[in-house]
C-alpha cells in the first residue's frame, strides 16, 4: 500500500512489556553510563587540557598534548616499542603453548583432569604474586631457572632482570607462566566442538596425527585462534604490572611499558597528558585489533 | 519517502551517549578545587577527625597506638581520631581529596614529607604550622638544631623522626675477615673500599657471590651512592639558585666513576643483583647503605647480627642523606578541625619518648634525647653515629620539586638516564649530559623550593 508523501509510520507506543523490558535494563545501563560512559567520555576531554589537582585553573590546550606526546616525548616512544616488543613475544608463545597445551589434555591421557588444573592454576593468581615469585626465579646468581638451567648443563647465567637485553624475555617469561593457561582454556573448548567424525575420516583416508592437526583441526579452530590473539594482544599492550613489581620499569627505562609511563604521569599529576597516553594507547590497540581482519579470515572452514 | 526514525536500539544508544557527554560537558570550572577557605567556628562535639600514617611496620603500629591513647585521654571532649594506613598511594588519595573537594586528613604522620609534600604546599593544601601550634603553647626551642625545615620563614612539616644514612656491615663477615669495627672502621672511600674487597667473595670463574659493598646493578641504589659521593664532594643535583643543575662538572663525574669503579675495578658489587634487601637478609652482602630505617623495620625483626657506622668520607667531604620523617596539618574548612589537629601534633611530640623508645627513629627534640629511657633503647646503640649528622651539618635533604621527582632515592628520571652509565650504554658524560638536559627542562618549569634547615 503506497503511503502519501509526507506521512510516516504512526509512532508506536510502549507496551507494556516494553517498560518492563526497559525497567530491567534501566540499573545495568545507569552503571555503565556513571561507571563506564563517563569517566570515557571524561577522559577524552580531559586529554585536551592541562588539568592538575595541583593547578586552580584548567586550561584547554587542543591537541598540545597529543603533539607532545607523539613527536617529542622520547619515553612515550621508547615504551610503546617496549609495548610492542613485549607484544610481539608473548601473542604468538602463548597462543602456540596455549594449542600445545589443549591438544595435549585433550588427548586424555593419565592424569589429564590434574594437567588441566595444573596449567590453568596460575592464572587465577594476583600481578604482584605473580611479579614478586617470578622476581626471585629470575635471580641470575640462584633464581630457579638459572640454577636449573645450570643443572642441566646449560647456561645459567642469563641476567633475566638486570640486562636491558634480556628484561623483556624475562617479564614475557613470567607473562607466559601467567596467562597461558586461559589460552589452553580457550582451544580446549573449541577442540571439544570438532566433531570426531572429521579426524576419523582424515585418519581412514590415512593422515597422520601431525596431518590432521595441520588440516583439519588447525582450520576449525581458526575463530578461537583469533580469539586468543586479539584478547591476548589486547593484555599484552596494557602490560603493567609485571615491569612494575620486577623491575621498577628498568634497567635504563628497558621495561617501561605505556601504562607504566601513563602511571608515571598520574603520579606526576599530570592528569590532562596522562589521559591523552591511555586514548593514544587506545587507538594503537585498534589499530592492531583491527589489522587482524586484514590478515586472518575469522570465519570457520 | 520520508526520513528513517532510529530503532529504540539506536535511540537508547544515542541516549547513553548523549547523556554522558552532558554529564561531561556541564563540568565548568576546574576539574579539581582547592580546599575551601576556612570558617570561623569551633568544632561540633562529637567529631570523628582521621589520622593518615604512612609508615612501615612497627612505626605504623606504634603510632596508632599513641593515637589511641590519646583517644583515650581526650575522650571526654566527644572529639575521636581515626587513624588508617594510606601506604604508597598517598598522591592518588590526596589528588582524589582534591578533586572531590573534600576527604583531605585532618594530621598526616608519615616519612619523609620533605622529599615528596613540596607540590601540596606550594598548592596550599597543607598549612604552616606556626600559627596552629604557637597558641596552643608548643615549644619549637626543645627541637634540636638541624631537625626544622622552614619554607620562606615557616614550618609546614613538624619533624618526629629525623633520619641520616648508615653503613651497614654484617659482623659474622666482619669476623670472617678479620676485620674488626671496634678498632677501625670503613671511615673513608679508601677504607671502605679495602674493607669491601677483603669481604666479597668470588666463585671459581671470578664471580662475586657475596658482594663486598652491596648496590644493585641499575636503579635506585647506585643513583643514591652517586648522589652521596656527589654531596660529599661539595656538588648536588640542583645549584643553590634552585634553577640551574650543579652535577655535571668534575664532582658528577668523579662520583660517577666511583659506581663504575665499585662494579669494574674494585669488583666488590655484582651487578646482577635485582633486590638490594633481599641480598642483606640472605646473608649474601656485607655492607650496604640505607636509612636509619632498616634498623627498626627489618634488621631488629630479622635477628641479624650487624652493626654500623657513620658515611664514609670522600676527599675530606662526609655527606648523609637526611630524611624527616614528619607530620603535617591540611587545609579544612572547619578551623575547629585544625585546631584539633594541632592539639594531636603537640601531644605526639610530648609523647615522642614513648614512641623513640621502641624502634629506630632519632629524636629530634633535646628532652627525649636527654632522657634515660631513649639513651638506654635497644636501637640507640646503633644510631650514635648518625646523631652528629644534624649538628655537624652533613646531612642533606631531598626536597621534592612540583613537576617531577628529583630525588637520589627514588626517581624515575634520575634512573633512567644513569642507568644507561652503569649499564655501559653511555659514557659518564654522554649520561650526566642527558640527564643535565633532562633536569634542566624540569627547572625550566619550575625552580626547585629552597627550604632553610634550622
Amino acid at each position: 500500500m503506497a503511503v502519501a508523501r509526507g506521512q510516516g509510520r504512526a509512532p508506536r507506543l510502549l507496551t507494556r512489556q516494553d517498560r518492563i523490558a526497559y525497567s530491567f535494563l534501566l540499573p545495568f545501563v545507569l552503571l555503565f553510563v556513571g561507571v563506564t560512559l563517563y569517566p570515557f567520555v571524561d577522559g577524552f576531554i580531559l586529554s585536551f587540557t592541562d588539568a592538575s589537582p595541583l593547578a586552580p585553573e584548567t586550561h584547554w590546550v587542543g591537541l598540545d598534548n597529543y603533539a607532545s606526546l607523539l613527536l617529542h616525548d622520547v619515553l612515550f616512544r621508547s615504551s610503546l616499542l617496549t609495548t610492542l616488543l613485549y607484544a610481539a613475544l608473548l601473542v604468538p608463545a602463548q597462543a602456540i603453548l596455549g594449542l600445545l597445551l589443549a591438544v595435549y589434555v585433550n588427548r586424555k591421557l593419565l592424569g589429564h583432569q590434574l594437567s588441566r588444573l595444573a596449567f590453568f592454576a596460575p592464572f587465577v593468581l594476583s600481578v604482584s604474586v605473580v611479579g614478586i615469585v617470578w622476581g626471585w626465579i629470575l635471580e641470575t646468581r640462584y633464581g630457579l631457572l638459572n640454577v636449573t638451567l645450570a643443572a642441566l648443563h646449560l647456561p645459567g647465567n642469563t641476567p633475566w632482570l638486570t640486562n636491558v637485553n634480556w628484561v623483556i624475555a624475562g617479564i614475557v617469561l613470567s607473562s607466559l607462566w601467567w596467562h597461558v593457561g586461559f589460552s589452553m582454556v580457550l582451544f580446549l573448548a573449541g577442540l571439544q566442538e570438532i566433531p570426531s567424525e572429521l579426524r576419523e575420516v582424515a585418519e581412514i583416508d590415512g593422515a597422520g596425527a601431525w596431518q590432521v592437526l595441520w588440516y583439519v583441526t588447525l582450520p576449525l579452530l581458526r575463530p578461537v585462534t583469533v580469539l586468543v590473539v586479539v584478547l591476548s594482544l589486547i593484555d599484552a599492550m596494557k602490560v603493567f604490572g609485571q615491569p612494575w613489581f620486577m623491575t621498577n620499569g628498568g634497567p635504563a627505562g628497558a621495561s617501561t611499558t605505556v601504562v607504566y609511563d601513563l602511571y608515571l604521569n598520574f603520579q606526576s599529576l599530570h592528569m590532562g597528558y596522562a589521559s591523552a597516553i591511555g586514548f593514544c594507547l587506545l587507538v594503537i590497540i585498534l589499530a592492531l585489533t583491527g589489522l587482524r581482519s586484514l590478515v586472518v579470515r575469522e570465519e570457520a572452514v | 519517502m520520508g526520513a528513517t526514525k532510529p530503532t529504540r536500539r539506536q535511540a537508547l544508544a544515542l541516549l547513553s551517549i548523549g547523556a554522558a557527554g552532558s554529564l561531561a560537558a556541564l563540568q565548568s570550572g576546574p576539574a579539581w578545587a582547592a580546599p575551601q577557605a576556612a570558617a570561623p567556628g569551633r568544632l561540633a562535639a562529637a567529631t570523628t577527625l582521621q589520622a593518615w600514617i604512612n609508615r612501615g611496620a612497627p612505626q605504623s603500629d606504634i603510632i596508632a597506638q599513641l593515637i589511641d591513647r590519646y583517644n583515650g585521654e581526650v575522650q571526654s571532649s566527644g572529639v575521636q581520631w581515626q587513624s588508617q594506613n594510606v601506604g604508597d598511594d598517598i598522591d592518588a588519595k590526596l589528588a582524589a581529596a582534591a578533586a572531590a573537594g573534600s576527604g583531605f586528613p585532618d594530621a598526616y604522620i608519615g616519612d619523609d614529607s620533605l622529599a615528596w609534600a613540596t607540590r601540596y604546599i606550594q598548592s596550599g593544601w597543607v598549612l604552616p604550622l606556626n600559627p596552629i601550634l604557637e597558641p596552643l603553647g608548643f615549644d619549637w626551642s626543645d627541637f634540636a638544631p638541624g631537625t626544622r625545615w622552614q619554607l620562606n620563614g615557616r614550618d609546614y612539616m613538624l619533624n618526629y623522626g629525623p633520619s641520616g644514612f648508615l653503613q651497614y656491615l654484617n659482623l659474622d663477615h666482619l669476623d670472617e675477615a678479620g676485620l674488626d669495627l671496634s678498632q677501625s672502621q670503613p671511615d673513608s672511600m679508601e677504607t671502605l673500599v679495602d674493607w669491601a674487597q677483603k669481604l666479597t667473595k668470588r666463585d671459581d670463574g671470578g664471580t662475586i657471590t657475596r658482594s663486598g659493598f652491596l648496590m644493585t646493578g641499575t636503579g635506585l641504589q647506585p643513583t643514591v651512592v652517586w648522589g652521596t659521593v656527589l654531596q660529599s664532594l661539595g656538588a648536588s643535583l640542583v645549584g643553590a639558585d634552585g634553577k640551574s643543575t650543579n652535577f655535571n662538572n668534575d664532582a658528577g663525574r668523579q662520583a660517577a666513576q666511583f659506581v663504575l669503579d665499585l662494579f669494574n675495578t674494585y669488583k666488590v658489587s655484582d651487578p646482577n643483583v635485582s633486590n638490594r634487601y633481599q641480598e642483606w637478609l640472605t646473608g649474601n652482602a656485607s655492607i650496604f647503605w640505607s636509612g636509619d630505617w632498616v634498623i627498626g623495620s627489618s634488621l631488629l625483626q630479622q635477628g641479624l647480627r650487624f652493626d654500623v657506622w657513620k658515611m664514609p668520607t670522600f676527599n675530606g667531604g662526609r655527606a648523609s642523606q637526611a630524611s624527616l620523617e614528619s607530620m603535617m596539618i591540611f587545609k579544612q574548612s572547619d578551623q575547629g578541625r585544625i585546631t584539633e589537629a594541632g592539639k594531636l601534633l603537640k601531644w605526639f611530640v610530648a609523647h615522642l619518648g614513648d614512641f623513640d623508645a621502641t624502634i629506630g627513629d632519632i629524636a629530634p627534640t633535646m628532652s627525649v634525647l636527654n632522657s634515660a629511657q631513649y639513651q638506654g633503647r635497644v636501637a640507640n646503640k646503633y644510631l650514635w653515629p648518625v646523631q652528629d649528622a644534624y649538628s655537624n651539618h652533613y646531612t642533606f635533604a631531598q626536597v621534592s620539586h612540583p613537576e617531577q621527582d628529583l630525588n637520589y632515592y627514588g626517581s624515575p628520571l634520575l634512573q633512567r638516564n644513569l642507568d644507561t652509565i652503569w649499564l655501559g650504554q653511555a659514557t659518564i658524560q654522554q649520561g650526566l649530559d642527558a640527564l643535565d638536559r633532562d633536569v634542566q627542562a624540569v627547572l625550566a618549569k619550575a625552580p626547585l623550593p629552597s627550604f632553610t634547615l634550622v
